[in-house]
């Protein structure tokens, strides 16, 4: 299935999922063992596509999953199966190998092949895959966040193991791995946000503050400086790796889904449910409205071009992708229309 | 004597039946209280043939009516061309597994080579998803499971998902086991429900008929069996009594709509007869229902308690545990059935918490209330996307979810306690919460419904009467379906002739401590109608209706003393009942102990149990 979008200047693109595993914090870490940063240029704009507007599963009218979009296309064209209700996406790539991950409701999905074929890596008892980080050294090793917990995969998904020692309840949204140390990882829970330090084996409540936690960020140049959000508290901030946590200001209860930062670090974007789109100049400690984002009821995913802050994607609930050249005064659709947009990535 | 029966169906017992009746132009029910195992088979075989008669004929096309060809060997090149036209693009997902599998076992041995190998390259090159409710996976495991038989030692790359035979066969069986396994210890989640009861039979008839593996072979009979037992001591007229898990609107208040009423026709002959694409499979199949379950379905001399233990659908957020208790209640009668849920939100959108069904005036054929209760929150407890865009998206495809006036679903407002043929509902419902109303359907057709000064609202359907005594004033509004509702969700089209249209009635009060205390009688119970509507004048309940503080106290006709404190303080006769050792089936037919693993069938002398510890059906 096929979307019409509009033609976009430059570079080919991907789109990755809302909230994204800490690979895009990686690209702009020379602290970890990862490749650099793409370019834009033979990149490919992955897209995460949970659903369009008006199906549901056994029905006829799909056409979700991971789509790729190229330099000067107008056309968006799915490289996943059939459809499946696609939550994230991520990429493992140690200059030797290249996997792409799809985080979906009937599993992980993993493509060795650039997309042409993939392999659902997990049973009947690791489903509804919310977010998929593999470990960016030992491509054996996987980490997924579930409606049922963290789990974990130390043999390349051949058996999955729950992770979940000091966690009291089992909905996690979201897991991010930590840019300085692989292996520590940070998981948003229902309870607050929870980190451990030892790959999993046990998490420690971080005292945000927050419950229902849905997004979470580390600054890319300063990982001491996290950020946090979920349902109704706004945003909270710590700068001194979660030692301390306070709430940013001009998002008092502003239920937000997602983080986006410039490489550098110095533009900050989130947005969520009837926020439109918000910025931050001062890594996350104050906010404004960049647009308000009119009858886009929510946003759950964004991305930055990484060779020019200007170019802005937004992935919306229900409306597609959204665009922006300049800095996010103006706007026009990107495609994808009628569906909502979990991830947004550039990947080679 | 024991007889151990592996891996084949129970052989049938002979036995007295109590009498079928069926409507309409099909066959009549054939077992009757003096019927024998023969002439109940006998019927049910006509039954089966009516059902696919259809199929057999029909140029539509489709997996259907190729299935039914390649099953009675007829116009075999016809339904090679109408499977493979159906598979040049599959659609559908779980939904397209079990007709495709299911034609192509019915037809594997007589299909041409050309069309075989278009069904192994479907399941190659289209990618069903596994969808994400309890019988979405039911038939996503049971039809993989037999893929999986079908093409063995294929690598992972001649498969939709990537795994090899081994690893899909494995993967399937895994979660069929484990989901025998949690039904049968703590319940179905997806329990009871008169428009996915179809999905569970589908899948498990095919297991039962087509599996190699013999002890899944097994699994899937005595998991039908067990099925269809439970649907049959909670059936009236080809009707499932309530509460459910799910239910669409209109067959809510228009019953025999709903599939399980194809299967209640099929199996047991009552209702009316159906021609519905969602009972073909199994009436193409080798499986017979064993006696006894039949005997229970049609025997309605005695009136009896049914008490169930289900389970809440996986719980992900906002709650303490992952599948807390459902306790449903059912009181049964020649002329109707009487049944309840505890309340709260027990499934998310399309619960039925609690309704009186009866046998006249089809097609609507029921008398029920609710309040129309709706919220992020609830879908959030189910569903794992951000929760602020999830009433949309459900709305999207269930289009009364936030309608104000929906028939359908549960509340975290509502409670109930029956006892017998009487209930007492009770609402303590936040102010600003999605609707601050709660409604009663009263169909079109009663003979009589009296707004009597006395308070009581007293309603006859032909031998049944029903008392529904409003605890706060209210308004009555005469409605008319709505084309929305002509049409059941799942697609399913009404079948049944409209009746005239003078209106069903909804009764609205808008008081947010509220309540309804519902008497039902049958003439064989109390006599007349005017008898019981001055049993019932001569009574009144004592409700206290403050916020927090919300109680009834009556006393029944019978007799009996009910107190009901919302939302969980239920005392009978100065007894407080403990709704937590409800065993998973306790009834003068079924018995389960929670945990057990176990379903024994009773049925006067005779008995049957499905003991799934042992995968043995012992007679």
């Amino acid at each position: 299935m096929n979307f019409t979008g509009i033609s976009r200047p430059g570079w080919t693109l991907i789109l990755r999922m809302l909230f994204g595993p800490a690979l895009a914090l990686m690209f702009f870490d020379p602290l970890v063992a990862q490749p650099a940063p793409p370019k834009a240029e033979g990149s490919r704009l992955f897209a995460a596509v949970f659903i369009v507007r008006g199906s549901v599963s056994g029905n006829a009218t799909g056409g979700y999953g991971l789509y790729v979009g190229a330099q000067n296309d107008t056309v968006w064209t799915r490289i996943s199966r059939s459809s499946t209700l696609t939550f994230g996406l991520a990429l493992f790539d140690n200059g030797r190998t290249r996997r792409y991950y799809m985080a979906a409701g009937n599993g992980v999905h993993r493509s060795t092949d650039g997309g042409k074929s993939w392999k659902i890596l997990t049973s009947w008892r690791t489903e509804e895959i919310l977010c998929v980080v593999p470990d960016p050294v030992d491509s054996s090793v996987i980490y997924v966040a579930t409606p049922f917990g963290v789990f974990k995969t130390v043999d390349d998904g051949a058996t999955w193991e729950k992770k979940m020692n000091g966690i009291p309840a089992w909905f996690i949204q979201r897991i991010l791995m930590d840019p300085r140390d692989r292996r520590t990882l940070y998981a948003a829970a229902q309870t607050d946000v929870f980190r451990t330090t030892d790959a999993g084996e046990h998490w420690q409540a971080m005292g945000s503050g927050l419950e229902q936690v849905l997004a979470l960020m580390q600054m890319p140049q300063d990982p001491g400086v996290m950020l946090a959000a979920g349902e109704l508290k706004g945003i909270r901030r710590t700068t001194d790796g979660g030692k301390t946590w306070s709430a940013a200001r001009g998002v008092d209860s502003a239920i937000i889904y997602t983080f986006r930062s410039s490489r550098d670090g110095n533009e900050v974007y989130a947005a969520g449910w009837k926020t439109g789109l918000l910025g931050s100049s001062d890594q996350g400690a104050s906010w404004h409205q960049v647009w308000p984002a009119p009858g886009i009821d929510a946003i759950y995913s964004l991305f930055v071009y990484p060779d020019d802050p200007a170019h802005l994607l937004v992935g919306t609930v229900g409306d597609g992708i959204e665009e922006s050249l300049d800095h996010g005064v103006t706007w026009r659709s990107a495609g994808l229309p009628g569906t909502q947009v979990k991830q947004i990535e550039l990947y080679p | 004597m024991k007889r151990i029966v592996f891996p084949f169906v129970v052989s049938a017992c002979v036995a007295a039946l109590p009498i079928f009746h069926a409507g309409g132009s099909g066959p009549a029910g054939t077992a009757g209280s003096t019927a024998t195992r023969e002439e109940y088979l006998g019927g049910y075989e006509q039954r089966a043939a009516y059902i696919s008669s259809y199929y057999d004929t029909s140029m539509a096309g489709g997996y259907y009516s190729a299935a039914a060809r390649y099953a009675h060997g007829k116009d075999l090149r016809t339904a090679d061309s109408m499977f493979a036209a159906a598979l040049k693009e599959p659609r559908g997902d779980m939904f397209w597994m079990f007709p495709c599998i299911g034609a192509y076992l019915n037809g594997k041995d007589r299909m041409s080579p050309e069309t075989k190998a278009v069904v192994r390259n479907a399941w190659k090159t289209y990618a069903p998803y596994r969808g994400d409710t309890e019988n979405h996976w039911a038939m996503y495991y049971s039809t993989l499971f037999l893929a999986a038989e079908q093409w063995p030692d294929l690598p992972g790359s001649e498969w939709y998902n990537g795994k090899s035979s081994d690893e899909n066969r494995t993967d399937a069986k895994e979660y069929l086991i484990h989901w025998m396994e949690i039904a049968t210890t703590i319940g179905q989640g997806e329990f009871d429900s008169p428009d996915y009861f179809a999905e569970y039979a589908i899948s498990m008839s095919l297991l039962a008929d087509f599996a190699s593996d013999p002890g899944m072979k097994q699994r899937g009979t005595m998991m039908l069996d067990y099925l269809l037992a439970d649907f049959a001591d909670e059936q009236l007229d080809g009707q499932y009594l309530g509460g459910f898990s799910r239910i669409y609107q209109p067959a809510v208040f228009k019953p025999l709509l709903s599939p399980a009423s194809a299967y209640a026709w099929l199996y047991f002959g009552t209702g009316e007869p159906s021609q519905s694409g969602w009972v073909l499979l199994p009436a193409l199949g080798k499986y017979r229902l064993p006696q006894i379950i039949g005997d229970i379905a049609t025997d309605r001399s005695h009136a009896y308690v049914e008490r169930e233990r289900k389970r809440v659908r996986n719980v992900i957020r906002f709650g303490n545990e992952k599948n807390p208790p459902v306790y449903k209640y059912t009181y049964v009668t020649k002329d109707y059935g009487l049944g309840s849920l505890q309340g709260g939100l027990l499934q998310p959108i399309q619960q039925h918490t609690w309704g009186l069904r009866y046998t006249y005036g089809r097609p609507y054929t029921t008398i029920f209330g609710l309040h129309p209760y709706w919220s992020s929150e609830e879908l959030g407890m189910f569903f794992p996307e951000e929760i602020k865009p999830l009433i949309a998206d459900v709305v999207a495809s269930k289009s009364t979810y936030n309608n104000p006036d929906k028939w359908t679903g549960g509340s975290p407002f509502e409670r109930t306690f029956q006892n017998r043929n009487t209930i007492i509902v009770l609402y303590d419902i936040r102010p600003g919460t999605s609707t601050e109303h709660i409604d009663g359907f009263f169909p079109r057709n009663l003979e009589e419904r009296i707004i009597d000064p006395s308070g009581w609202i007293l309603c006859k359907a032909g031998d049944t009467y029903c008392g529904w005594y409003p605890l706060e004033g209210g308004e009555w509004t005469e409605e008319h379906d709505t084309p929305g509702q002509v049409k059941n969700a799942i697609g399913r089209p009404e079948d049944i002739a409209r009746s005239g249209e003078t209106g069903n009635w909804r009764f609205r009060s808008t008081n947010l401590q509220n309540g309804e205390v519902v008497e039902v009688r049958s003439r064989a119970e109390i006599g007349s109608f005017g008898k019981f509507c001055a049993g019932l004048r001569a009574r009144r309940p004592r409700a206290v209706l403050k916020p927090g503080a919300v109680s009834v106290d009556y006393t029944t006709l019978a007799g009996d003393r009910m107190r009901f404190a919302f939302p969980d303080t239920r005392v009978l006769n100065g007894k407080t009942i403990d709704l937590t050792t409800t065993p998973l089936f306790d009834g003068p037919f079924l018995h389960a102990a929670v945990g057990s693993r176990k379903l024994s069938i009773t049925y006067g002398k005779r008995k049957l149990d499905l003991d799934f510890t042992k995968l043995t059906i012992t007679e």
